[in-house]
């Protein structure tokens, strides 16, 4: 199965989502966002990264240029309440990596199935 | 003015995620203890999970309508627009609130002509659909409720609406208690519960028809509505027993709402 990591600022989101993901055997790691992220991500070598886009302190662009930087390979699902234009769309896909898309609040199944489809 | 329309756009998205955080682990984790992951429940647990999960998912409805109306007013809420068959949507929003229909012993079809694809927001629009449809069945006791989609070219003489052009016009009828012609324009207007006060009957926060008016106008569309009503209790009316038995035209009731709008063939889009 995949490594997983969990970037959220709020720790029930995060046990929720490694209770469901371990559940479903995958290894998880997680981090609440901003430095911590781009250290331990290093250290864990994700194949996916499940990020929220809003996290205090941080605009989550800015995170993710720098995550680029690090070169890793780890595709993204961004967990988020607002939409992307097509035009950020492309960007967010091309350049970043990102996957798909997690409405919150998310339902078990659809953060599963994303997961699923997307570590195969 | 440019600043304080970012800065309301930005607050409202700011809302928007505060809002839903707490909901994401409450709604996750109920569906989790429900579906046994922590293990087995009685009866009485399962009932007690279910009400609060019910509730839990009416309080996010009412927060994704409180935020798209904030989005309208801020002139925020974004379009994509992509061509496909509004049809299609009306089926898919029809089959989602067809088990409430039957619990209620109301028929809920769609019907619909030949149409051409058009360019229209899926999403946006399938909530239209859910919209009106939602009211439909939250006044209608008896009957049923049906989606019928044609071109406005189709409509016979003497029922077309002056400057409709070539759009697609769907009606949303139901057999319902109608409303009266003095409140037609009050009903789009925002938190306009006809029923409103201490001893309303029907839930709702009063924001579905608003959002509706607010996605059709964005597509450059028009909505209406036409009724008559309410309706008296001695009408007449024989009760449908069966969703899927479609009643004889003689025994339709001649009283209830239906909702029009128009979307256009071609897109005039603007920002909402």
């Amino acid at each position: 199965m995949a490594r997983i990591m969990i970037v959220d600022d709020n720790k029930d989101i995060v046990q929720t989502m490694q209770d469901l993901l371990r559940d479903a055997g995958h290894t998880t790691a997680a981090t609440y966002g901003g430095k911590d992220f781009l250290v331990k991500v290093q250290k864990f070598h994700p194949d996916l990264i499940v990020m929220d886009v809003m996290m205090p302190g941080m605009d989550f662009k800015d995170l993710l240029e720098q995550f680029l930087q690090l070169q890793l390979s780890a595709a993204i699902i961004l967990v988020t309440v607002v939409r992307f234009s097509s035009d950020e769309g492309v960007v967010l896909r091309k350049r970043y990596r990102v996957v798909d898309y997690i409405k919150k609040p998310f339902q078990v199944k659809d953060l599963l199935a994303s997961v699923k489809k997307h570590t195969r | 003015m440019k600043k304080l329309t970012k800065v309301q756009a930005d607050f409202v998205t700011l809302m928007s995620h505060e809002l839903r955080t707490p909901l994401t682990p409450m709604q996750a984790q109920l569906e989790m203890v429900m579906g046994g992951f922590y293990g087995s429940l009685n009866a009485k647990q399962k009932r007690s999970l279910r009400m609060i999960l019910r509730n839990t998912v009416r309080l996010n409805h009412l927060i994704k309508e409180i935020i798209d109306l904030a989005r309208m007013d801020a002139g925020n809420m974004s379009y994509t627009c992509v061509s496909g068959d509004v049809a299609k949507v009306a089926r898919q929003a029809a089959s989602l609130l067809r088990p409430q229909a039957r619990q209620k012993g109301l028929y809920l079809r769609v019907r619909a002509g030949a149409l051409p694809e058009c360019a229209f927001d899926h999403e946006r629009m399938h909530q239209v659909f859910l919209n009106l449809l939602g009211n439909a069945l939250k006044y209608t006791d008896r009957g049923g409720i049906e989606i019928a989609l044609e071109r406005a070219s189709n409509v016979p003489q003497g029922k077309s609406i002056p400057g409709m052009g070539d759009d697609i016009l769907v009606r949303v009828s139901d057999t319902g208690i109608g409303i009266a012609p003095e409140h037609h324009a009050l009903i789009f207007e925002p938190f306009k519960q006809l029923d409103a006060g201490a001893h309303r009957v029907h839930e709702g926060s009063g924001l579905g028809l608003a959002i509706a008016k607010g996605i059709v106008q964005a597509h450059g569309g028009r909505i209406w509505v036409e009724s008559t009503g309410p309706v008296a209790a001695d009408n007449g009316v024989r009760i449908i027993s069966s969703v899927d038995m479609a009643p004889a035209a003689s025994t339709l009731q001649a009283t209830g709402t239906t909702f029009l709008f128009t979307i256009p063939l071609q897109s005039t889009r603007r920002r909402g």
